[in-house]
């Protein structure tokens, strides 16, 4: 491992966790809203 | 981030395209509810109980199917295959040491992981949130995990190829020059762990969505093992002719013998490798969309990787942290980045 590997690592496990999050938020956040449209 | 300015510009478009397909479940729980009046989150129904009794019926085979039942089925086809001569003299000391390593390796070390993840640090990072989500019926659920897991695979799996320094991550899945069961484990370790949907799943299990969960995951680890399979099940839906239209629904729905196994050819030359393209794991309906699939119905003729350096199965299996000691290779200390680059990365319709 040098420098180079732990930048790519490091941008590797960036990616992985954008592609993580923002379904994530998407899907949460979304049902979230569901509740409060559809408040009783 | 080397990238081709096509490719950058299509991979632009397909994200946002994605983030709309991420939201359509939740749309139609939305438009559901709002037409029925209802306010499931009100109610003590267990989202599990509201399950078409079928499902509770074949829930204790996806369970064992899940635990143990994948582990033997591949191991059982595995030595069918071997049995069969599929590999003839290509499983080589060193693709034995990598198909072995692979299979068993992750499912040691992933466990204690995503278990630590699941029972440890969700409940740490979203405190009083589990289950938070089980008013969601069951059919919404499966829907959810269906589109978010698969989705997020195919951008995980996609960016590898497309994403010339995420590559040496990807490579040891497509260097065996055969296909066969070995193939559907066969990882780079830090590929594996850093897969994107095991933890966005998990997080959703977390949530309250987990009875879904169980049947989705089941049936995506069905399809893409036999994808990956040498048993070619769809041959006779290619063959014959009333079941043409079978087949046409089927092979742009799901990831078949014959789309997935273009993926693993070592050639576009054949008109039916398509090793940059046909990236979907359960859904093939992905490529469909993005336009990154080729269905032929035929399969290759040869697998692998045309600047194969059969490298040691310690650099395949945990490049970068070790590296091969051949030269030339992608995965030696001063190896190319991609041994392939100037090909362009396929775009052709499906």
């Amino acid at each position: 491992m040098n420098l180079n590997d732990i930048e790519i690592l490091s941008k590797k496990i960036m990616v992985g966790f954008i592609i993580y999050i923002v379904p994530l938020i998407i899907i949460s956040g979304g049902l979230l809203l569901i509740k409060i449209l559809i408040h009783k | 981030m080397k990238i081709d300015t096509t490719v950058s510009k299509h991979i632009g478009r397909d994200i946002v395209i994605s983030l709309f397909i991420y939201a359509l479940p939740i749309v139609t729980v939305y438009l559901y509810f709002l037409f029925k009046g209802e306010t499931p989150w009100n109610s003590d129904l267990h989202p599990q109980a509201a399950a078409p009794a079928l499902f509770h019926f074949i829930e204790p085979a996806f369970k064992n199917l899940r635990s143990w039942g994948f582990i033997v089925i591949a191991l059982v086809v595995g030595i069918f295959e071997f049995a069969l001569g599929l590999y003839d003299n290509k499983w080589t000391k060193t693709e034995r040491a990598i198909d072995i390593v692979c299979f068993v390796a992750p499912k040691v070390l992933l466990v204690p992981i995503t278990g630590y993840f699941s029972l440890k640090l969700l409940p740490l990072l979203l405190p009083g949130l589990a289950n938070y989500f089980s008013w969601v019926p069951f059919w919404a659920g499966v829907f959810i995990i269906a589109v978010a897991d698969d989705l997020t695979q195919y951008w995980y799996h996609r960016l590898h190829h497309q994403v010339h320094f995420l590559w040496r991550f990807h490579r040891t899945h497509h260097s065996a020059p055969y296909m066969g069961m070995a193939m559907a484990s066969r990882q780079n370790f830090i590929y594996t762990v850093f897969f994107s949907q095991i933890y966005l799943t998990a997080t959703l299990i977390y949530l309250g969505l987990g009875y879904a969960a169980l049947f989705v995951t089941v049936l995506k680890t069905l399809i893409t093992l036999s994808a990956h399979s040498s048993i070619a099940w769809d041959k006779p839906f290619y063959k014959y002719k009333i079941l043409h239209p079978i087949a046409w629904v089927l092979e742009r729905f799901i990831s078949t013998p014959a789309t997935h196994h273009a993926h693993h050819a070592d050639t576009f030359d054949d008109g039916v490798g398509n090793y940059k393209g046909n990236f979907g794991n359960m859904f093939f309906l992905w490529d469909v969309i993005f336009k990154t699939g080729i269905i032929t119905r035929k399969f290759p003729k040869s697998y692998g990787i045309k600047f194969y350096k059969q490298e040691e199965w310690y650099a395949q299996f945990l490049w970068p942290f070790f590296k091969s000691k051949k030269e030339g290779s992608e995965l030696a200390a001063d190896g190319p980045e991609v041994g392939d680059a100037e090909i362009p990365n396929s775009l052709a319709t499906a």
